[in-house]
């Protein structure tokens, strides 16, 4: 007995101590690349004031853009995306709406406001993807593709828009995203800065509620009222700032986000598209491309625009919040675990040996850790194998050093393009990275645990985002 | 292990590290929350002055941009650093749509806000992006002296381009040639597409000083830049008068892909040469093993447009098995549909179905015909 | 009196240069943020003697908002000289915007004078 009991109290022990060395050096990652994306960001604000001299519309070697949108079930906004998607301020763009086999009204809304027609003629290459049921054609705006198909899921539907244009260029948009008027000439910019070995860029995702919209733009940025979206609004802008634009520095893995990435239409047809047995495409598709290009021995770069373009709803109710969280660690092990080989592995680079495990290390192990932390901590000092301090130490670590990457996050922001320009928003931003630290974050670990579960379990659920358009009140939870 | 940690011999008191960690994290904190809160209400404040000011300094700009003296200097010193800042702006935004007589006027309102001594010394100690900003600025107010007059040197393909541009639309280039010259001296890799843009202008002027420089030198170019100048040539059309095409036509057979693609579109425009009719060569040009290529090459033909470039087309068509390469081959034919009788494209197939019907409601878009049964 | 002019266009700045240049040539300004907009006014009793409009506008573009207008579809005559305003200066985009109906099309930069002499000449035929 004495021995059992002595045992368990080590094990305790030193997974306590684990836990702290763990979050350690997790957070000095967050800080260095925090740090890194400063310089980067720095560079950036440069570029993005640097006028071009010369004038884009008039040169022909302006590349065209394909901006893909399936759509499942939007027959409340698809309407009005459309529209301002066909507004955009570009030289050469296409829109391609591919109608995922929606249950309701999006199709006809589409004919009637678009005018479109039916192409008799058959598709002449192979798409691969679900069955096509037909394309549509405007006559009103050339611009317009529609294509009409059996249900198959986001990375089906996108793969059906990759295969039907013949722009260079494709941007993968979610039908309630909404595109700033000029998105598309800051997102392409490294296209021109490079245009034989940029392969793909991302663009930066703002939260969107409580913002003013008027015909699909956003008019006044304003911070949500309530305490989800704001939680969100803070956490998207640290995840830029200490994640994504530091990665970028080093040329690293980026996180395109679904909702808005530019890619080279032929070398995404090259690794054959979208998977669709994947939950989180994006994250999927990116290192696909990475070890693709690397396999294959190709130049390429990956690129991110820090000016922000793009803005979505966010979910307000922690149900569907959790819903979409859960999903977004789930794709995310899945994606790791099938990519495993790139781990620690030199052929690829950079990205092989240091990033991919790091951000291995911090986003997939670290809520898993930081969340086993806060039981086995207390439960070390109830059993008096680790004293008070410790615990209080993990505490700093984990919610005092979140607290300041956040604050980071804001003054990096502020520093640069400064959208929310009122210092009383400001304000609300850094409250809400105290709370961000406090429950919320708490919170996100339960979330990532179930994630796990639930990826063992083999749970494969889309789920369903309830969207009520951007002048109506969110749905209420059924 | 209750209450420190034993690193090697010495034992730190958990307490100490503690205390350390949360000394760091507490100035941490209050640090950015300083400089945070700071930042944002002095960039508010700023903000706010500018638009107070912006009205008055845009009609008073406006009134005397129109005026027939304007008198800039006058004008100038009484401004407030703010309004300044606002006035250069307006400047920059006014000057990329006028052109003329307002906008010579403009100009003068540049050099009494002292912009082109800024970007004199800006070129000499600056960043890259600040010395690419100065060119901007010399380009948009058409002075070329504190180039000159800087001690300089354009180092970065980007500068070098918009040195280029600068010379070029200040009448400072010997010839467009030289324009030419200067941009593709040294230059290894590819240019960005301000770059390429810069050269396609410039090569406007003196295509034949371009052609013959790029015959010369394209050996030593890596592919993409090869690539790059190739498409250039592509857009320049039938400027081009003298000399032969021989190095447009090797290239049409050389090992990189994208080189190949880009002299056929390329040779688009020189369906007037005899030469480049040889049925020999036209035949192994259509059978490239490169589907992407071979597209090319269909619409190089479709360019060339007359009824045997057509012909040739349509045959070439009838054995592609490449879908894509087959669809860029009959969006090329139906341009030219005039020039062949409607037995051939039944051969085609779906592939001519679907690039005419997308042909017809292209012009339908645009409201030539009015819609008919497609 | 000055005859009357609507512009539409959505870059500000180009819209204060305009009002600014024709109110100070004797002509009374009208000014629309969009195609949209503008449909809307022409669907009214305005009657201008001339509209100057951008091609790239969200909601409702130029040339399509020309076409409209020709064909009939708002209450304004369809015979409106209008001159369109660009920044596309390839060929082929001017032959597009000749063929949607427009009188004349000017891209930019543009000399304010050259302007103000079509606008003279369109106005008072």
């Amino acid at each position: 007995m004495h021995s059992t009991t002595h045992l368990a109290v080590t094990v305790f022990g030193v997974t306590g101590l684990f836990v702290l060395a763990y979050y350690l050096v997790v957070n000095g990652y967050y800080f260095c690349l925090h740090i890194l994306a400063l310089f980067e960001l720095r560079d950036n604000v440069r570029e993005a004031n640097w006028d071009e001299p010369f004038r884009r519309f008039a040169s022909p070697f302006y590349p065209g853009i394909a901006l893909v949108v399936p759509a499942y079930n939007e027959a409340a906004t698809i309407e009005e995306s459309v529209q301002s998607m066909l507004s955009l301020n570009y030289p050469e763009l296409e829109v391609v709406v591919v109608n995922d086999g929606s249950t309701d009204a999006t199709l006809k809304k589409l004919v009637e406001r678009f005018e479109l027609k039916e192409i008799e003629a058959e598709v002449p290459f192979e798409v691969p993807s679900e069955e096509i049921h037909g394309t549509y054609r405007s006559t009103r705006y050339e611009e317009l593709l529609v294509v009409d198909k059996v249900n198959g899921g986001k990375s089906d539907a996108l793969n059906a828009g990759i295969w039907l244009t013949e722009m260079p260029l494709f941007c993968a948009v979610d039908s309630d995203t909404l595109i700033d008027r000029d998105a598309l000439l800051q997102i392409v910019k490294p296209f021109l800065k490079r245009p034989g070995t940029t392969v793909a860029t991302g663009g930066v995702i703002r939260v969107a509620n409580e913002c003013s919209v008027r015909d699909g733009l956003v008019k006044e940025v304003n911070l949500p009222k309530t305490g989800l979206p704001g939680l969100q609004v803070m956490e998207y802008l640290r995840a830029f700032y200490s994640g994504r634009l530091g990665l970028n520095r080093l040329n690293g893995l980026i996180l395109i986000s679904g909702a808005f990435g530019l890619f080279r239409t032929d070398v995404v047809r090259e690794i054959g598209g979208y998977r669709h047995d994947t939950i989180t495409e994006d994250f999927d598709i990116i290192v696909r491309l990475h070890r693709y290009l690397t396999d294959e021995g190709r130049e390429y770069t990956v690129d991110f625009v820090p000016e922000p373009v793009a803005w979505t709803e966010v979910p307000s109710s922690r149900r569907v919040l959790g819903r979409q969280r859960r999903r977004w660690f789930r794709g995310m092990v899945e994606t790791v675990v099938t990519n495993r080989g790139m781990l620690f592995n030199p052929s690829y680079g950079r990205v092989g040996t240091v990033i991919f495990p790091f951000f291995v290390a911090a986003e997939m192990f670290g809520p898993l850790i930081e969340g086993l932390g806060y039981i086995i901590l207390p439960l070390a000092w109830y059993f008096g194998v680790l004293s008070i301090e410790f615990f209080i130490v993990f505490f700093l670590l984990t919610t005092g050093f979140g607290i300041f990457l956040s604050w980071f996050g804001v003054f990096s922001e502020v520093w640069s393009f400064n959208r929310y320009e009122d210092p009383r928003q400001i304000g609300r931003l850094l409250w809400y990275g105290v709370l961000e630290n406090f429950g919320y974050r708490q919170w996100k670990t339960i979330v990532a645990w179930q994630g796990l579960l639930e990826y063992f379990r083999g749970v494969d659920s889309w789920g369903v985002m309830e969207r009520g358009g951007f002048s109506v009140e969110n749905h209420k939870d059924r | 292990m209750q209450g420190a940690v034993a690193v090697g011999e010495y034992s730190v008191p958990i307490s100490v590290i503690l205390s350390v960690l949360g000394l760091l994290v507490g100035i941490g904190l209050i640090v950015s929350l300083a400089l945070t809160m700071g930042l944002s209400s002095y960039r508010s404040l700023k903000a706010t002055q500018r638009s107070r000011v912006r009205s008055d300094v845009q009609s008073e700009l406006l009134s005397r941009a129109f005026a027939p003296e304007p008198k800039w200097d006058e004008w100038a010193p009484t401004l407030s650093k703010t309004e300044r800042s606002v006035a250069t702006e307006l400047l920059a935004e006014y000057l990329r749509e006028l052109d003329g007589s307002e906008a010579d006027s403009l100009k003068q309102l540049g050099v009494a806000l002292g912009i082109p001594d800024e970007a004199r010394a800006d070129l000499e100690r600056g960043h890259t992006f600040v010395r690419l900003q100065a060119l901007t600025w010399l380009i948009r107010l058409d002075d070329p002296d504190p180039y000159h007059a800087a001690s300089y040197e354009p180092t970065t393909q980007a500068e070098r381009a918009a040195v280029a541009r600068l010379l070029f639309q200040t009448g400072q280039l010997d010839t467009p040639a030289a324009g030419v010259e200067l941009l593709l001296d040294g230059a290894t890799t590819e240019f960005s597409v301000f770059g390429q843009d810069t050269l396609y202008r410039l090569a406007r002027e003196a295509p034949d000083a371009m052609f013959a420089l790029a015959a010369n030198r394209y050996e030593a170019w890596s592919d993409a830049l090869l690539a790059q100048v190739l498409l250039v040539h592509g857009q320049l059309g039938t400027g081009i008068r003298t000399a032969d095409v021989s190095w447009l036509t090797s290239n049409l057979e050389a090992d990189d892909e994208g080189v190949r693609a880009a002299a056929a579109s390329a040779l688009g425009s020189f369906g007037w040469r005899p030469e480049l009719r040889d049925s020999r060569f036209l035949a192994r040009a259509t059978a490239d093993s490169s589907p992407r290529v071979r597209g090319a090459v269909y619409e190089m033909l479709g360019s060339w447009g007359d009824q045997e470039a057509v012909t040739i087309l349509l045959y070439a068509l009838v054995s592609e098995e490449d879908p894509r390469a087959l669809v860029r081959g009959t969006n090329a034919l139906v341009r030219r549909q005039d020039q062949i009788g409607h037995s051939g494209p039944a051969i085609l197939g779906a592939a001519w179905e679907w690039s005419s019907e997308h042909a017809s409601y292209d012009s339908v878009a645009r409201g030539h015909t009015r819609a008919t049964q497609g | 009196m000055g005859d009357e002019i609507l512009i539409v266009d959505d870059d500000e700045t180009l819209r204060q240069l305009l009002t600014h240049r024709l109110e100070s040539a004797g002509y009374t300004v009208r000014v629309c943020e969009d195609g949209q907009a503008a449909a809307d006014l022409l669907d009214t009793e305005y009657e201008p003697a001339l509209a100057i409009c951008d091609v790239m506008m969200p909601r409702l573009d130029g040339t399509r908002l020309v076409r409209m207008i020709r064909g009939g579809e708002l209450t304004v005559r369809s015979d409106l000289p209008i001159v369109m305003l660009t920044s596309r200066g390839q060929e082929e985009h001017v032959l597009e915007g000749f063929d949607s109906g427009a009188d004349d099309y000017v891209t930019k930069p543009f000399r304010a004078q050259e302007l103000l002499a079509r606008v003279r000449r369109y106005a008072t035929a």
